[in-house]
């Protein structure tokens, strides 16, 4: 579904992203950890082609993000870490913009809103305006947004931040559902926590280098996943 | 504290002159020069209105011995002019940037993160004031007489009514803030300008009966002015070096000012995290959703931002509400108009003939105004990655942009173009060709306000004023609208006079078609490039 190869970024003389390669199969739930600045949210943001890179190759079921964006963007969804969306819209207004331009016909953004909306508590909420929405609420607006158009794989920074537990509960669901269904997911988190739970594998990232990646159970062995995180910074 | 804040608040404002974005090099010297050029060109405009003016009434007003109502007059048309140019500014600067949170959270007391925001807004009144009042001095200087003393007290003068039009734009710029949360802040920020111009535009065209009324009865204005307005009164004696009405004109300025500074610093804080206006959530509607095309629905999008953005909205708007509006004064008052050209007897034939060229350059300079494209790419602000995680080619969004523009503005003036036609009784093919012309030149400024407002796109603003009405993409688009007509006029001024009107005109519409298809080829080819490298 994600194919990241030889993936290089670099900024001005520093080089954010070296050499970096992961493989994200249909069905797969892959954890993203890394201590900040390590170069998560440059490949997230590359992987979704919302920014151009030096080196390397990333395909979104089997296209390539640098010679066939439109394509790649078809089947992808992108959540950002902070959801900063069209505040002069309400969220009916925002997801119907998403829709549209998805091309999502009348009846499924209809179903989709519903479902979605009620799944996180913003039924209600979805008249008002996005400036009047508090950092939460822009974050589920965000993620229906993102589900609106049932994308195969979903790359998400930090989705959990500004969730309440009822929402970040619901969220996992969403995460397990499309997974089940055959879909991706590609997310970076901070919360070893729910990553251990929740990612069938994980990546960890230090200086912009892959440092270790794989199913959860081998990569962190008979530790915590915190345990080999803080190792492997060479904090512990 | 006061200076690293003050520090903060210069670098920005040098920053948003002097570099092109956070990323990229600074502005190369060439860009520094246009810009400085466009500030001086606007400033010049100003200063030769000024002197123009000023150089009528020194004279009569000195023969009558109302040499204090002529420096009154000059202090209240400075005054107006930076309540006019501020308290807008003062009301985003103020209340809208985006780092008064953040400040606010540190053991900042408010009122020196007012003062440091007030710092810039008072420059800019100077500057205000000055190219009115400066003027107004050399002028009297130069008809007159002018002492040394005098000098003094008119730079005091001067630095008084900076003082006044700051406090006046603080307490407008603060009632302004508190109406645009009750109510829908575009409908509100547009009435508002709307309200000011007209009132400001009443005095105006009222300004000569009264200023008959007053040539003939200076004694009585003076005793009326020392009653009921005697600031007024003490300006225009201050001004000729009368020192109690000097310090006592200063003394209320500075009063006013302490009293507008003590009032903001106490209700600086409620004032900005004040929250939304509580709205009442409306039923969820999913039956009335309507499906549109991507292109379309982009553009649907800008044209909601455009409505939604209160600063975006009374600046690039207020052209073409003032263009129904005088299009329909016209449309109005054509017997009034029709009576006042034949009292021009035999002139009103001779330059009958050029009515149509005339409505397509005054048209011209109406949509100059109209720069709806041009903020639209900088202010994607921090939300751009929306569009670009999107599956829609950069030339679509372009295009959606732009048809927001064209569809606001084109078929407005075309129409504006035609009634004006009508209403000056041009013949048939004019009043086509000016529509023609009109249409075409609203398309013209769209494009290259998009060519513009992506070659200075800037993300890191603090507050939308900028890419609305401070960056160099506006006055490019402004200026380049303006002066597209000037030189059309003076071609025809010097060269080709000989040329029939209607056939000089339907060359303009050739001169505006032609720089249309090489603006819509640069935007699809390098306006593509330039958006996906953002």
């Amino acid at each position: 579904m994600l194919r990241i190869e030889h993936f290089t970024k670099t900024y001005g003389p520093k080089t954010a992203v070296d050499d970096l390669s992961l493989r994200i199969a249909p069905g797969e739930i892959y954890g993203f950890i890394g201590h900040n600045g390590a170069g998560k949210t440059t490949t997230l943001k590359a992987a979704c082609g919302v920014l151009p890179f030096d080196e390397g190759e990333i395909y979104v079921d089997g296209h390539s993000i640098k010679s066939d964006p439109i394509a790649c963007k078809r089947v992808l969804a992108y959540v950002p870490d902070n959801p900063d969306l069209y505040e002069f819209l309400t969220g009916i207004q925002y997801l119907s913009f998403v829709a549209d331009v998805y091309g999502v016909s009348k009846a499924d953004r209809q179903r989709r809103i519903q479902e979605y909306g009620e799944m996180l508590g913003m039924t209600d909420d979805l008249t008002l305006p996005i400036s009047d929405c508090s950092h939460g609420m822009k974050q589920k607006v965000a993620l229906i947004g993102a589900l609106i158009h049932a994308p195969r794989l979903i790359l998400m920074d930090e989705p959990f931040v500004g969730l309440d537990p009822v929402a970040s509960h619901q969220l996992k669901n969403v995460m397990h559902r499309h997974c089940e269904q055959g879909g991706a997911i590609f997310f970076s988190t901070h919360v070893l926590e729910v990553a251990e739970k929740l990612c069938h594998k994980v990546a960890i990232i230090k200086n912009g280098r892959l440092i270790a990646s794989g199913e959860m159970e081998a990569v962190r062995g008979q530790a915590s996943l915190e345990q080999v995180f803080l190792e492997l910074e060479g904090q512990s | 504290m006061i200076r690293a804040l003050m520090y903060v608040r210069f670098r920005a404002l040098m920053a948003a002159m002097f570099r092109q974005n956070r990323t990229t090099k600074k502005r190369s010297g060439g860009m520094t020069a246009l810009l400085i050029f466009c500030y001086i060109y606007l400033g010049a405009a100003v200063v030769g209105a000024s002197v123009l003016l000023f150089s009528f009434l020194a004279e009569p007003y000195h023969a009558l011995g109302l040499d204090w109502l002529y420096f009154a007059l000059a202090g209240l048309m400075a005054l107006a002019l930076a309540l006019i140019g501020s308290v807008f500014s003062t009301q985003s600067q103020l209340y809208d940037a985006k780092d008064n949170e953040r400040l606010l959270a540190m053991p900042i007391p408010p009122r020196a993160i007012l003062f440091s925001r007030m710092a810039p807004l008072l420059v800019m009144n100077l500057v205000f004031a000055g190219i009115v009042l400066i003027p107004a001095m050399a002028v009297y200087a130069a008809l007159v007489h002018f002492s040394l003393w005098a000098l003094i007290c008119q730079i005091l003068i001067l630095l008084g009514v900076t003082a006044l039009a700051q406090a006046a734009a603080c307490l407008l710029g603060w009632l302004l803030h508190l109406l645009l949360a009750k109510i829908n802040k575009s409908v509100a920020s547009l009435l508002f300008v709307v309200l000011f111009l007209a009132v400001y535009y009443y005095a105006f065209s009222q300004s000569e009966r009264v200023l008959d009324a007053l040539s003939t009865g200076g004694e009585a204005l003076a005793g009326t002015l020392k009653t009921w307005a005697w600031p007024l009164y003490a300006m225009g004696r201050g001004s000729l070096g009368e020192a109690g009405y000097l310090l006592g004109f200063l003394a209320v300025c500075a009063a006013l000012f302490g009293l507008a500074w003590w009032f903001l610093s106490a209700t600086f804080l409620g004032t900005v995290t004040m929250g939304p206006a509580v709205r009442r959530r409306k039923r969820l509607e999913l039956s009335k959703l309507t499906v549109r095309a991507p292109r379309r629905a982009i553009a649907s999008k800008e044209l909601r931002r455009f409505l939604g953005t209160p600063v975006y909205f009374s600046n690039m708007g207020l052209g073409i509400v003032l263009m129904v509006v005088m299009t329909g004064a016209a449309a109005l008052f054509q017997g009034r108009i029709w009576q006042m050209l034949s009292e021009l007897g035999e002139l009103a034939d001779l330059v009958r003939p050029y009515f149509g060229l005339t409505i397509a350059a005054v048209l011209a300079f109406w949509i100059s105004t109209m720069c709806v494209s041009v903020p639209s790419v900088s202010l994607e602000g921090k939300s751009l990655w929306i569009l670009k995680s999107m599956p829609v080619s950069s030339r679509q969004v372009l295009l959606g942009k732009l048809e927001n523009h064209v569809l606001l503005t084109a078929p407005l003036s075309a129409i504006c173009g035609l009634i004006l036609g009508v209403v000056f009784r041009c013949p048939a093919v004019d009043c086509l060709l000016a529509a023609l012309s009109a249409g075409l030149g609203a398309t013209l400024c769209g494009l290259l306000g998009m060519v513009a407002g992506l070659h200075w796109a800037r993300f890191d603003y603090l507050s939308e004023a900028y890419p609305c009405k401070q960056s160099v993409a506006v006055l490019v688009n402004m200026f380049g609208m303006m002066g597209l007509p000037l030189v059309l006029g003076l071609v025809y001024g010097l060269w080709l006079s000989f040329l029939n009107p209607t056939v000089y005109l339907a060359l303009c519409c050739g001169v505006y078609a032609l720089l249309s298809m090489f603006f819509y080829r640069l935007l699809v080819t390098w306006g593509v490039k330039k958006w996906e490298s953002l």
